[in-house]
């Protein structure tokens, strides 16, 4: 018994949470290992805000069981749950300064006055806001407010740091700088973390391990890479990496057919679009195409190829040969993702097999 | 050529800002400058002599320290009523918010004459106050402070109602997570966020009150020196055809409340500044 119970820092045991008639949380199970950055990843109404709060105690669940480091903690109000919580819009308190937010929660726990004072400008340099402290939150920029947010919800030094929507209040260039800012402060801290964000992109540049909600339920948890390359679920293969969905996929050749009604996803970076002869690899297997569109996308080029009727997405290099609208192209396709019902099927162009075993 | 460069792309400027100075004038302005005009027909030495007349300071006394009290009172109540309309769901709410601005909308005389009814020594309420701690409520100052109580206290309430309705309960989670205590997170979160309002209300129903006549001649009794107000002095006044004495008066309490109001204006510019973080 004891053998198969992992020490998780936060465990989740069968969470059910309802708003009146809205089930915001069915069966939700979550197991967290102690300093594991995490990212709860759904669309906007999936309960995964619902779930950070029930973690922070400010929701109680109808049934199921909440274990911080091993102690049931469903009864334990949040402020001794030993959590700190980052809001989406931060919610710093106006009227204090800068030093007086980040000593709210040290003061409220009687510290003495000369460990509030150096813990606070201990907080003050980690987050680079020196020179800061008697700014009120609105002199601040968005950047500089998330990071004394943060400050406020470390200060009194939780185990556990939830983050609702860290990012979504910051434009674009500084959100960048910040998740590399957060990835590298958490990891140097060694707390165990867990954010809540809609950006697929966010979760699986950050997060050591996400887990994908629908409709108040999980759907996927994994590592960004087992997400992308082993999504189980439909609802997974489509929200993470870009896809297109493909039906009738069994009118591309050397792939096998799983069933008459399925449908398949098809990424971008399973697809490769060659100019004519311009591989010999591919050419025996590779299926003709006309090139629709050419999209610039900075680092790359997005070629959309018409090819039995539907057109796929595929990625060129910006220094490879420039290929025209209108051109006809030898395409192929190395995998498809078929949903087979709940379930999702990694198909392999068969010719890659048989090629391999010629080499 | 300087304005036509500094246009404002939102319409309707001039217009609007022609009818905010016409009305202004009309109402405000030339009626406060008669005031100074009639004022001005006594020479300043006898200006002086009219306002600073014992019975005239002491009726100043009067209305500053009760419509003070009130205010005050009304401070606590105004933010309790207010605190409880917006946190809680109740039956009735609806109700009791829509009777709030019901001294408003009553006749001030009427408020008058039934709360002098009340409160007399035969009234419901004045009897007990008598039989039991031997207080008398109507035609004392305490009964002034009752009066204007209830002229004042849809003024707090109903400044500090939508500054609670707008606080983000963000806030006080945020506090809550950080361990402090309810009394803790109002002092030091909430209350913050309402001292504008409050002050605001505060002076509002602060300025009413030493204006205030209707509803205060009836239940003060007007004993010269103990409850007469200064609002009753100058219809005394009036009604002697004593116009110079009057407005002089009444100019001294005007200053009064351009003083007050001034105080409430520079206040709240000062916070709004901290708080849109231009300060």
């Amino acid at each position: 018994m004891s053998m198969e119970n992992k020490r998780y820092y936060l465990e989740l045991r069968g969470v059910n949470k309802k708003y009146g008639n809205f089930q915001a949380s069915r069966n939700v199970n979550i197991q967290i290992e102690k300093g594991r950055l995490v990212a709860l990843l759904g669309a906007s109404g999936s309960g995964k805000t619902t779930i950070l709060r029930i973690i922070a105690g400010l929701e109680s669940p109808e049934s199921g069981e909440i274990l911080i480091d091993g102690k049931l903690v469903n009864n334990t109000p949040g402020s001794e749950r030993g959590v700190g919580f980052v809001f989406q819009s931060y919610a710093l308190f106006r009227y204090m300064t800068v030093y007086d937010n980040i000593a709210f929660g040290l003061r409220v726990k009687k510290k003495p006055r000369n460990y509030i004072d150096d813990r606070v400008h201990e907080l003050l340099k980690l987050i680079d806001c020196e020179g800061l402290e008697k700014r009120y939150p609105n002199q601040l920029s968005g950047g500089q407010r998330q990071r004394v947010a943060f400050a406020r919800a470390l200060a009194p030094n939780p185990q556990l740091l939830l983050l609702d929507e860290p990012f979504a209040a910051i434009d674009a260039k500084i959100r960048l700088e910040l998740r590399a800012w957060l990835r590298e402060m958490i990891t140097n801290l060694q707390i165990t973390s867990i954010f809540v964000t809609h950006d697929q992109d966010e979760a699986i540049e950050v997060a050591d391990e996400i887990i994908v909600m629908n409709h108040g339920e999980i759907e996927q948890t994994g590592s960004p890479r087992e997400l992308y390359s082993h999504p189980q679920t439909p609802f997974v293969a489509q929200f993470i990496g870009a896809s297109t969905p493909v039906e009738n996929y069994q009118r591309f050749r050397f792939f096998q057919s799983l069933g008459d009604d399925t449908t398949a996803i098809l990424r971008p970076e399973f697809v490769s679009v060659f100019k004519k002869g311009e591989n010999k690899k591919y050419t025996e297997s590779a299926e003709e195409g006309v090139v629709e569109d050419v999209i610039f996308r900075g680092s790359n080029l997005e070629i959309r190829v018409r090819i039995h009727g539907v057109v796929l997405s595929g990625n060129r290099g910006i220094n490879d040969p420039v290929v025209e609208i209108g051109e006809k192209v030898d395409v192929f396709v190395y995998r498809f993702l078929v949903v087979d019902g709940k379930k999702i099927v990694r198909l392999d162009n068969s010719s890659l097999r048989e090629e391999s075993i010629i080499i | 050529m300087k304005l036509r460069k500094n246009k404002n792309i939102i319409p309707g400027f001039g217009l609007t800002f022609g009818v905010t100075i016409t009305i202004l004038s009309l109402i405000v302005l030339i009626p406060l400058c008669s005031l100074v005009v009639y004022s001005a027909k006594l020479s300043p030495a006898e200006f002086w002599h009219t306002i600073t007349r014992e019975r005239v300071l002491s009726s100043y006394c009067v209305s500053i320290g009760t419509s003070l009290v009130a205010a005050l009172v009304n401070v606590v109540m105004g933010l309790a009523l207010a605190w409880v309309l917006v946190r809680y769901e109740f039956p009735g709410k609806r109700f009791l918010d829509g009777i709030i601005e019901l001294p408003f909308a009553l006749p001030t005389a009427v408020a008058g004459i039934s709360l002098t009814h009340l409160t007399t020594t035969n009234g419901w309420v004045g009897k007990i106050f008598y039989e039991l701690f031997g207080v008398k409520l109507a035609y004392t100052p305490i009964g002034i402070t009752i009066a204007l109580i209830f002229v004042g206290i849809p003024f707090v309430a109903r400044s500090v109602q939508p500054v609670l309705e707008k606080f983000d309960v963000q806030y006080e989670e945020a506090a809550v997570i950080l361990g402090a205590s309810k009394s803790r997170i109002f002092l030091t979160v909430i209350f913050p966020e309402i001292i504008p309002a409050l002050i605001s209300g505060f002076t509002l129903a602060f300025a009413r009150g030493v204006g205030e006549y209707g509803s205060v001649v009836f239940i003060s009794g007007n004993i010269p020196y103990e409850t007469e107000i200064a609002p009753l002095l100058i219809m005394s006044k009036l009604q002697e055809f004593d116009y110079a004495g009057a407005t002089s008066i009444a100019l001294a309490l005007l200053l009064l409340a351009f003083v007050i109001l001034s105080a409430n204006a520079i206040f709240q510019s000062v916070v709004s500044k901290r708080v849109s973080g231009l300060a």
